[in-house]
């Protein structure tokens, strides 16, 4: 029997990057984990060598210690990356054939954490739906993802970008399920109207060149 | 006629109305210069018009799908813009001649030229190439022997061998 399991105490990494050998200072942090430890907490994220201990302790609770670290990398992205990722999204150039630094920041945060960046883009998108900059920008990083990467969340977030009123905002939901081009995306597309004509031909237009498509690749 | 790459849903809202003003994105995002110089790709009639494309698509990093605006060189040429021959940045050497530029552009011209393009919504010259048809330019340009793989970058190469059905 090894340490870990005399002390009754089973530990596995949680890093995504790297895999440390636990401590009994970070044991602690997170066996006692409260809203106060989030500080403490995001410094051992920064490092990202922190480690979820799983207790036997009947007063343990693992799905909220979960939670409690997925909220606290959530915070950890937010704040380092907030500031300059807003400020990419309504600043940096966004030309349509062409890659952005906002699609160069948010790779790299992808390879941080998938599953964190997602959550914190989907976030940022509802808590600037009167902010078009914002939301035209997120819309322009998504529709450059793979069709794997951006769901399922981004996905939610192009369709409801399509119920939105402004037309930029429609136009870059319908671009979106366009560039993944998967089954997925025509069913979603064929359920789409449109009030403003333009939008309504697009929209029309990219529906007849994925169905080509598909039946092309189905008979490939 | 000479062709520029836009962004249709910055000007869709106001190009049809009277009285509405140009707005700043729609001019900074859509009429960037550089050296003050303005690039557009010449062709004679719409009929022309997917050379335009080729020439612009074919320099992308991504097939997307894009908004071309037909521009009328007589009104810019009425309005007292320069338009000039430039040997244009593309992969296709044989559309690298009909590139042009509209010179000297001082904050003053913006407005004016916005009204060109405002002009080519009014009369119908404003066409949208989905990323499909983007493909298929070049892709027929690959077919024609007028484009080479090797000058495509990456994300568009792989588009255009997977339509090809070309292995790497």
């Amino acid at each position: 029997m090894n340490e870990k399991e005399r002390s009754g105490v089973a530990s596995q990494p949680c890093s995504e990057n790297a895999t440390p050998e636990p401590t009994p200072q970070l044991k602690a942090e997170f066996v006692g984990l409260r809203d106060d430890d989030l500080v403490t907490t995001r410094e051992q994220i920064r490092s990202e060598s922190y480690e979820i201990v799983v207790s036997e302790d009947a007063s343990m609770k693992p799905p909220d210690v979960e939670n409690q670290i997925n909220n606290a990398r959530l915070r950890n992205f937010r704040d380092r990356y907030e500031v300059e990722f807003l400020a990419l999204l309504r600043t940096c150039e966004f030309e349509y054939g062409f890659d952005s630094l906002a699609d160069a920041f948010v790779e790299t945060r992808l390879r941080e954490s998938t599953f964190v960046t997602m959550h914190w883009i989907g976030l940022l998108f509802f808590e600037h739906l009167d902010d078009p900059a914002v939301t035209i920008g997120i819309l322009r990083v998504l529709a450059h993802l793979k069709y794997e990467q951006a769901c399922p969340l981004g996905i939610s977030i192009a369709i409801a970008a399509t119920r939105l009123p402004n037309h930029e905002v429609q136009e870059c939901g319908i671009r979106a399920f366009e560039n993944w081009g998967t089954p997925d995306s025509l069913e979603v597309l064929e359920g789409l109207t449109f009030s403003e004509a333009w939008l309504q031909e697009y929209v029309n237009q990219v529906v007849e060149d994925l169905r080509s498509q598909l039946v092309a690749s189905h008979a490939g | 006629m000479l062709v520029r790459k836009i962004s249709r849903a910055k000007w869709q809202t106001f190009a049809h109305e009277d009285g509405k003003p140009v707005t700043a994105d729609a001019v900074t995002g859509d009429l960037r210069t550089q050296n003050n110089n303005l690039s557009l790709w010449q062709i004679s009639d719409l009929s022309e018009l997917h050379e335009a494309a080729l020439a612009i698509v074919s320099g992308q990093e991504r097939l997307e799908t894009i908004d071309l605006a037909v521009l009328d060189e007589n009104e810019l040429i009425e309005k007292g813009f320069s338009v000039q021959e430039t040997l244009g940045s593309t992969p296709v050497k044989d559309l690298q001649r009909i590139h042009r530029d509209v010179v000297s552009l001082t904050c003053n011209d913006l407005h004016p030229l916005a009204q060109v393009v405002i002009s080519s919504f009014r009369q119908n010259r404003v066409r949208r190439i989905t990323e499909k048809g983007s493909r298929d330019i070049i892709t027929n340009a690959i077919k024609n022997e007028r484009l080479e793989l090797s000058g495509l970058k990456k994300k568009v190469l792989e588009g255009a061998r997977k339509a090809l059905g070309i292995s790497k």
